[in-house]
């Protein structure tokens, strides 16, 4: 049976991948040997893919960046699946190590220069101190704040501000004790419970996520700073949260 | 001091996932196609998200043992189908004129199609892939990119095998006459000046 033009070229991308059946395949090529437009359509379609393959690996380079890879640890940690693979798993270490270097922060700053996981833990524990003992005076003012960071402690960064889509309050920052003094702590509220970003200048590291003293870290990387967010286990906007805080920063 | 409870605190981490960790594994993959889609960085790492928020959520839904690549990558095509359709932008399928216009590309002195295979960069190609109707893009990157199976394709976009078929070979062809109009303006002379206006013209990504 001879096959039309039309027949032909509805089965042209499979007849291109190599991928038809035999019964179909002896039509194509009497065909294709005997019809040149449908020929040369055929030659165009397979130097298209050929392109295609053989820059494969260049189109396949592209990575996703850190940012997304940590709001994404964040909503996989949100839903209640975090991933196996994760540092934390080591956590109970990272607990132990945490409780003795939380009373020295000269000796955590040493010990969290090697393991990202301990500095989120670490800001875990500096997030439930802090929250503690800084008084909610209501909304502070981002620039104010800001202005503030850079006077002070000489901290230039984008403070992200309030948010009531987000049902996110800023009331305040300081500087974090721990590490030396050289990472920047801004406080806010979520509906009424402490979320806090920290800014660790200087310093960039992979993506990391850990799960302490009942609280999510979330850590990212971006133009050699880290940021770290850092909120109750369960909130369910964790990844939204951290996107906003991600836009708001750049 | 809040720190001592910690022992009663650790039995209430979860316990590893490993869906959720095989899920994550595919976060390059799935960028990647979302740049494609969208041709826009921040809009892709919404995307993305947006997957992987449903994906988590609705992970119960996912049969064991079944391919998580394709059911992710079926998210992923149709959370960009309904914002799009949200968008009310443009329609599901592209009707014929627009193909008829972009095959009214110049198509010029034809080069040998070997030559066309061996002298094209990757940024001509992103940037001609960039150029090509939305519903082929996919369907060509899906198929000679990630090298999804024909049935696989039909299910993440929702069409017979009969319309990926032709998607991806009207896309294949409208791509090579794309590639060939770019190899064409070096031939004739100008080719750096040529590359610029063919990225000046593409989407900004």
């Amino acid at each position: 049976m001879k096959l039309s033009c039309e027949q032909v070229r509805a089965l042209l991308a499979p007849w291109v991948d190599g991928d038809i059946p035999a019964a179909d395949r002896a039509g194509m090529d009497a065909h294709l040997g005997g019809c040149q437009p449908c020929a040369r359509r055929a030659a165009g379609e397979r130097a298209a893919r050929e392109v295609l393959q053989r820059l494969r690996p260049a189109l396949l380079a592209d990575k996703a960046p850190d940012a997304l890879r940590a709001r994404l640890l964040a909503e996989a940690h949100a839903a209640g699946r975090p991933p196996a693979a994760l540092a934390w798993r080591r956590l109970p270490i990272a607990i132990a190590a945490t409780l003795v270097l939380a009373f020295s922060g000269l000796t955590l700053h040493v010990a969290t220069g090697r393991s990202t996981t301990l500095l989120a833990a670490q800001l875990a524990v500096d997030h439930v101190k802090c929250h503690l003992t800084e008084p909610d005076r209501g909304r502070a003012n981002a620039s104010e704040v800001q202005h503030r960071l850079a006077e002070l402690y000489g901290f230039h960064m984008r403070v992200p501000a309030s948010s009531p889509d987000q049902r996110l309050r800023l009331i305040g920052a300081r500087r974090c004790l721990t590490g030396e003094g050289t990472n920047a702590h801004i406080l806010y509220r979520l509906d009424d419970r402490p979320v806090s970003l920290y800014v660790v200048p200087n310093e960039a590291r992979t993506d990391a996520m850990a799960d302490v003293l009942g609280r999510h870290a979330v850590l990212w990387s971006r133009d050699n700073d880290t940021y770290v967010l850092v909120a109750d286990k369960g909130t369910a906007d964790l990844g939204r949260i951290a996107r906003y805080m991600q836009h708001a920063t750049e | 001091m809040a720190v001592l409870p910690f022992r009663s605190r650790r039995a209430a981490v979860a316990p590893p996932d490993p869906f959720a960790e095989e899920a994550l594994a595919q976060t390059d993959a799935l960028y990647r196609a979302a740049l494609r889609l969208t041709r826009n960085p921040a809009e892709a790492e919404d995307l993305v998200q947006e997957t992987y928020l449903k994906a988590f959520r609705s992970s119960a839904r996912f049969e064991r043992g079944t391919n998580l690549r394709a059911w992710l990558f079926t998210i992923l095509m149709n959370t960009h189908r309904n914002s799009r359709r949200d968008a009310a932008r443009n329609p599901i399928d592209v009707d014929s004129e627009v193909v008829e216009q972009a095959q009214a590309l110049p198509g010029r002195a034809a080069t040998p199609e070997d030559l066309l295979v061996d002298a094209t960069l990757d940024v001509d190609i992103k940037a001609a892939l960039d150029a090509l109707p939305e519903t082929f893009r996919s369907a060509v990157w899906l198929r000679d990119v990630e090298e999804f199976s024909y049935a696989e394709i039909a299910g993440m976009l929702d069409v017979p095998i009969g319309t990926v078929m032709s998607r991806i070979s009207r896309g294949r062809k409208l791509l090579h006459d794309q590639l060939l109009a770019t190899r064409g303006g070096e031939a004739h002379g100008a080719p750096s000046n040529q590359r610029d206006r063919a990225a000046a013209a593409g989407p900004d990504v």
